[in-house]
């Protein structure tokens, strides 16, 4: 009985090494998905200054904007209300219409595969949207 | 048809002869290969290859079109088996250069146009009239070289649909496609981009469509909405009868894996890629050595309910009408 005791004490030890044994390389998560924490942005003590916009032009598009608008291809599509995953700044959802379909419709882009779904009133639509959340594995 | 023969005659051939890298020892990488069949075409086929890039557009979009085939083509006393590839969104063939040569290696001729935009299939069925028009060039390495009664198509993502969509527009002349991680319609934009499983009526062929069970948001074997609207479920079924048509889904593999090289490397999870292309090698080479090739143990694998695609352990959700 007491050898058993011993044993056991014995694997219980080296099973807590094995776990407790810092990693060599980093590991990907289960399933290829990876959450990554948001990062406070930096603060630049001085703001630079910036331009007046001009009235006449449109209002410039961010970095992600201008992704999503080339993969459309159409020079009349329009974006609204994009929001950028603060956890994960390559995925971004919002509204878009375009000159074929010009009613907005709710969009999610992942931008590490370029690729936009655009919703069509199905329940799939709600589970694709579903990575929007921050925390959501990122596919 | 100038334009092509300009291309034909200055086509430039890398022909770098690639000394053919044999895949990982099969046990010790994710998604193995368990039988005979799979091991045989996980490893590479007895072919060194060699690659060609045409130096003018080999589609009407204005790309060129890069060819992985056997190195000693010229020597070969028989036509060989040409596979016309698609790439995803916004991807070249350099993205996919194990899976292409993996093929090249088994005799295959691979024609892969460099558009990022395959999912309508017009670029594919160009790029089989680009091999059309070299087959009758005597300047070009594929003179008389490509049997074009054994064409397949074969596909990732996006071009998944134009492997399909070039199959189904080719007049009967592509024979079979394999589709990897064909997505669902919410992510094609316009629609129609993607493979409709109306097409799919009254077509010929045969098909295997191959996901992977990490790449549920995309590629889905059933949609969780319960719409069953182009999940890979949805497609097989769509898919008639008459056709030879089998279906699987490679346990772990996400969107990217059939990019991988032949790994993901330590940041793969960051473009998809979890385990790589090691699982891809072996069952969809063995569909089109069956399909093109007239493998029958190969095709054997792939019987409804007791080939050995059915007992693979990298494998779930199989499903396949081969009697």
């Amino acid at each position: 009985m007491r050898i058993r005791h011993v044993v056991l004490l014995m694997i219980s030890a080296v099973a807590a090494a094995i776990v407790a044994w810092p990693r060599s390389a980093p590991q990907a998560p289960v399933g290829g998905t990876v959450v990554i924490r948001p990062v406070a942005p930096a603060v630049s003590p001085v703001p630079a200054p910036v331009p007046e916009p001009s009235a006449s032009l449109p209002p410039p598009h961010s970095p992600v904007e201008a992704a999503i608008l080339a993969s459309i291809g159409d020079s009349r599509a329009e974006l609204r209300d994009v929001v950028t995953r603060r956890d994960a700044p390559q995925i971004a959802c919002g509204e878009k219409r375009t000159a074929r379909d010009p009613v907005f419709r709710r969009f999610v882009w992942l931008g590490h595969l370029k690729m936009l779904a655009t919703d069509d009133g199905s329940p799939d639509f709600g589970n694709i949207a579903a990575v929007c959340r921050e925390g959501q594995p990122v596919p | 048809m100038k334009r092509l023969s300009r291309a034909i005659c200055t086509t430039l051939v890398s022909a770098t002869a690639l000394a053919v890298v044999q895949p990982v020892a099969a046990q010790s990488v994710p998604n193995a290969p368990t039988g005979p069949v799979e091991t045989q075409y996980y490893a590479n086929g007895p072919f060194a290859t060699t690659t060609t890039r045409s130096t003018a557009a080999c589609d009407s979009k204005g790309n060129q079109c890069d060819v992985f085939y056997p190195a000693n083509i010229a020597a070969s006393t028989t036509r060989l088996p040409l596979v016309v590839w698609a790439n995803g969104t916004a991807s070249t063939p350099d993205n996919y250069t194990i899976w292409l040569k993996h093929l090249a290696s088994w005799g295959f001729v691979v024609v892969a146009t460099r558009d990022q935009q395959t999912g309508y299939g017009n670029t594919a069925l160009d790029s089989l009239a680009y091999m059309q028009a070299q087959d009758t060039n005597p300047a070009s390495p594929f003179y008389q070289r490509i049997d074009f009664a054994h064409v397949g198509a074969a596909g990732h993502s996006q071009g998944a649909s134009g492997a399909a969509n070039a199959m189904f527009h080719s007049g009967g002349v592509i024979k079979t496609t394999v589709t990897f991680e064909l997505p669902n319609q919410n992510w094609c934009n316009p629609a129609d981009n993607c493979l409709l499983t109306p097409t799919l009526t009254g077509g010929s062929g045969s098909v295997f469509y191959v996901s992977g069970t990490a790449d549920s948001l995309i590629a889905p074997d059933t949609q969780s909405g319960g719409t069953q609207l182009n999940s890979q479920t949805a497609y097989y079924n769509a898919t008639p009868a008459g056709m030879l048509k089998a279906k699987g889904l490679l346990k772990g593999a996400n969107h990217n894996d059939i990019t991988g090289t032949p790994g993901c490397g330590l940041l793969g999870f960051l473009k998809a890629c979890a385990n790589g292309v090691y699982g891809y090698l072996g069952f969809p080479t063995a569909w089109l050595a069956w399909q093109l090739k007239g493998d029958a143990t190969a095709g054997a694998a792939f019987k409804n309910g007791t080939g050995e695609f059915f007992t693979a352990t990298a494998w779930q959700g199989r499903v396949s009408n081969i009697p």
